[in-house]
């Protein structure tokens, strides 16, 4: 099949092949799977709400077992030190993505280990966390919920670990370019919304028991 | 058409004002054409065996496979529905025993809806949206290859299960208790629940694919005003798929952790403090806009025949881009009428209703956009593609009338419940959303196989289909009023429900026969259509500039937009795009809103990876979701390392050809 060259042309080769923030199909990828799990777990959230309804006390007294215990709220020391650990993370994750930024391999190594410790702590707190419930899932439909929550929580925390173990990884072994500096990132785009949305879980599982 | 403003044109300057930019060259590049294809095709072909097959991530590839699959589907479900209507077609009948027909029913209307309807949109969306933008592939190719072996396998699933009398037998919206792990021990909730969840992840990412895809890969000057309508549509389903889908991949999760024995939750169980309407609330919040989800693209299918079959733009853009985006709205408010037989306040009851019937507005407002185009039109071609929208407006108005009878309380309360509803989803999801189908399927085969389908052979198929749907679901309104509810497996003949059900099961072989006529035709046609030029119908958007069936890389010069009809409207100088890698594949991206050139992103070549995530995707969920929860833990580690490789294959993501140590030569 003969092609004919075509007469007039839009020569790209000039152009940049790769950009930063909003002007990179995988910065919108992110975000709308960041939508995804947003209405996920709002949805969640909702779920936790509705079936509060159905309870006079919330959490639920626990008389099933001596001594009978009327105010159930879980313990806070664990999930307080988690809320102010995830808000607080917003900023290394931020150097680190001005350091990714500037191309500076060390500095943004740097970033990732710190980041990939906070992930950890955060790991181990949300662990404790799960200890200071009183109910077990499979007691009521309140265990039911706070449970599900956690174990999502848990969940988004295991992906943010592994997205900076590799990532630092790499860092390491290859330095870093332009391509991987969006990875970077996406990642803090990510991570600001896990510490987010730790932020309202517990608000909404730790301090709204509180205060009704 | 004022050229002044012209993205392209200001995109043109920009580029050429560069310092080191070459000229706007009369000439395209110094290599030769001829060697241009072939290296493009080095680059961007499948690799050729089973497992090149298997690594494809080209949206031509993969769309065809999610289209051809759904018809699969869609002809397997058709079949149990022929078997329910031959158990219908007499009183007292012993064809099937109960047991049977609640599977049957099940089964039916969940490959329907989950494994047909949702896919084949999103399909159609994957072959059609790049290269009606102009791109040369999808933004994200390994994710649409993930999305569809994750969906094989929930088809799998659901007809394994039922042919291994597993299937499930609770109706297709699975309400609680019913499906609770009280009522429904065994397996069969567990198996519907896990294809679920599994369709729903394919169903996500394609609409992140496809969304991406639009936003970032439009051709340099089409901007989001000249965007053809088919990808508007395609736009708002994806943001609707979204915000929905979550919503009933939750739901199908909490009753999973309901139901296992090692796990025990109680969100459903009332007498643990759980709720059963919560559950209506999830899967509705799901299941009504999955309706637009069907119906919207339906929409878009339709805009693309008319304007081709009436060689003139559709009339009225602006309102039915409107149009599309206010169904979407409006959409997540009505999910409410499914449940107006629960205890829900008045108030939400007037509020729901009132959203149902608003609804109308804007779907009418495209009904009387396309009208006016016929009335615009010079002549109109009627060709088999056009009959079938003609179809869809005949029916999908009887349809909607009866969806506006039944947003009212006092009505839907009186057929709530039986067949009156059957004949009204059917005609709405028939009429509104299958025969768009199928004509969009005529429209665009020679587009996917370079050969026209018979016309003669089309028109008898569309006869067949539309006289034996009418007769098959018209009556069914009637029993409705005379009280016959769904999902029984027989009547006495005392009810005088005979007749009625006879003639709906004659309607209903030959609307089957219908279907065996289409893909016949097709079939045949495959092998012996007569050759379709690049634009056998000469309609006017982007995927006619490319060859039937289209290359590889689709476009050996990817276009540039001058017009919402780029190719009626393209002014002979228009220039097209050089300068991409010919090294890895690689896609111009453009700007948001004005679509002007902005860099060169590459993407995945042909990768294994997206299978090797899928399978430890479907073990985790079945084993863990049917059987024991370390499944899903042990299947965790499989989903994490084929992450990682994934990842690490291509070097990160440059997207070189390969991608990876699995597909090199």
């Amino acid at each position: 099949m003969a092609h004919d060259a075509p007469q007039y042309t839009l020569d790209v080769s000039t152009l940049p092949d790769n950009a930063m923030d909003a002007r990179a199909p995988l910065w919108w990828g992110n975000l709308l799977l960041v939508c995804i799990e947003t209405t996920t777990i709002v949805i969640l959230l909702v779920v936790y709400f509705y079936v509060r309804r159905n309870f006079g006390q919330w959490p639920p007294p626990r008389v099933d077992r001596g001594p009978a215990l009327f105010d159930q709220a879980p313990s806070l020391w664990a999930a307080t030190a988690n809320a102010v650990l995830l808000a607080v993370s917003a900023l290394p994750m931020y150097w680190a993505d001005t350091r990714a930024r500037a191309l500076d391999t060390r500095r943004t190594a740097a970033g990732l280990a710190l980041m990939t410790a906070v992930a950890a702590a955060s790991i181990v707190l949300t662990a404790l966390e799960m200890r200071a419930l009183d109910f077990r899932w499979d007691e009521n439909a309140y265990g039911s919920v706070v449970w599900t929550i956690a174990v999502m929580f848990m969940i988004y925390l295991i992906a943010g670990i592994i997205e900076f173990g590799l990532m630092l990884v790499w860092v390491l072994r290859h330095g870093l370019d332009d391509k991987h500096a969006l990875d970077v990132t996406l990642a803090g785009g990510y991570w600001y919304w896990v510490a987010a949305t730790g932020v309202v879980i517990y608000a909404v599982v730790f301090l709204y028991p509180r205060m009704t | 058409m004022n050229t002044e403003s012209d993205p392209v044109t200001t995109a043109i300057e920009e580029i050429s004002t560069r310092s080191d930019a070459p000229e706007r060259s009369a000439r395209a590049s110094a290599t030769s054409d001829d060697s241009l294809h072939e290296q493009l095709e080095r680059v961007w072909r499948r690799r050729p065996g089973v497992l090149g097959r298997l690594a494809s991530t080209n949206h031509k590839d993969v769309g065809l496979r999610f289209i051809v699959t759904a018809f699969v589907f869609f002809a397997l479900a058709g079949v149990l529905a022929l078997v329910m209507r031959l158990q219908l077609a007499k009183p007292g009948n012993t064809l099937v025993n109960p047991d049977l027909y609640n599977q049957l029913f099940t089964t039916h209307g969940s490959a329907m809806m989950f494994l047909f309807a949702v896919p084949v949109m999103e399909g159609m969306g994957l072959y059609l949206v790049p290269l009606m933008v102009g791109a040369r592939n999808v933004a994200f190719p390994r994710l649409m290859a993930y999305a569809y072996w994750t969906f094989l396998a929930s088809g799998i699933l659901l007809f394994g299960g039922l042919a291994m009398n597993i299937g499930p037998d609770m109706g297709w919206f699975g309400y609680v208790p019913l499906s609770g792990p009280e009522y429904s021990p065994g397996k069969r909730v567990d198996l519907w629940s896990q294809m679920i969840t599994l369709v729903e992840i394919a169903s996500m990412a394609l609409a992140v694919d496809i969304i991406v895809t639009i936003l970032k890969l439009r051709a340099p000057g089409m901007s989001l005003g000249r965007m053809p309508l088919f990808v508007w549509t395609q736009l708002v389903t994806g943001f609707m798929v979204i915000f929905a889908m979550p919503a009933v991949a939750l739901g199908s999760t909490l009753l999973t952790l309901d139901r296992l024995t090692n796990v025990g939750t109680h969100f459903f169980n009332v007498a643990e403090g759980g709720d059963a309407i919560l559950w209506q609330h999830l899967f509705w919040f799901f299941g009504h806009p999955d309706v637009y989800i069907i119906f919207i693209p339906a929409t878009g299918f339709i805009s693309s025949i008319v304007a081709a079959f009436c060689r003139r733009p559709v009339f009225g853009y602006t309102p039915l881009v409107l149009s599309i985006i206010a169904i979407g709205f409006i959409g997540f408010g009505v999910w409410v009428h499914h449940m107006f037989v629960t205890p829900i306040p008045d108030l939400g009851q007037g509020m729901f209703t009132a959203a149902s019937m608003m609804i109308v507005i804007p779907s009418g407002v495209q009904i009387f956009c396309w009208t006016a185009t016929f009335w615009l039109a010079r002549r109109v071609h009627v060709r088999t593609p056009l009959l079938f929208v003609l179809g869809f407006f005949a029916t999908f108005v009887i349809g909607g009338l009866t969806g506006v009878m039944l947003a009212s309380v006092s009505i839907d309360t009186q057929v709530h419940d039986t067949f009156f509803v059957v004949a009204h989803l059917h005609y709405v999801l028939i009429g509104g959303a299958i025969f768009p189908l199928i004509g969009a399927i005529y429209f665009w085969f020679p587009k996917f196989t370079g050969r026209m389908a018979s016309e003669g052979w089309g028109r008898v198929s569309f006869w067949l289909l539309f006289a034996g749907f009418h007769m098959t679901f018209y009556p069914q309104h009637h029993l409705g009023f005379h009280g016959m509810p769904r999902r029984i497996y027989t009547y006495g003949a005392e009810t005088g429900w005979g007749y009625l059900n006879l003639l709906s099961t004659v309607g209903a072989f030959t609307l089957g026969l219908g279907v065996l006529t289409f893909a016949t035709n097709l079939l045949v046609s495959l092998k012996r259509g007569p050759r379709a030029g690049p634009n056998p119908w000469g309609a006017g958007t982007l995927e006619w500039a490319a060859a039937s069936p289209p290359a590889s890389y689709n476009f050996a010069y990817p276009p540039t937009c001058h017009g919402r009809e780029p190719v009626w409207e393209n002014p002979p100088d228009a220039p097209v795009i050089t300068g991409l890698s010919t090294d890895k594949r690689e896609l111009l991206c453009t700007t948001l809103m004005d679509a002007a050139p902005d860099h060169r992103y590459a993407v995945a070549g042909n990768s294994l990876w997206p299978l090797a995530l899928a399978i430890p995707t479907a073990t985790a969920l079945i084993t863990g979701g049917m059987f024991h929860p370390a499944g899903a833990v042990y299947s965790a580690v499989g989903v994490a390392v084929a992450l990682c490789g994934w990842f690490w294959a291509s070097g990160g993501r440059k997207g070189q050809e390969g991608g990876g140590p699995l597909t090199k030569d």
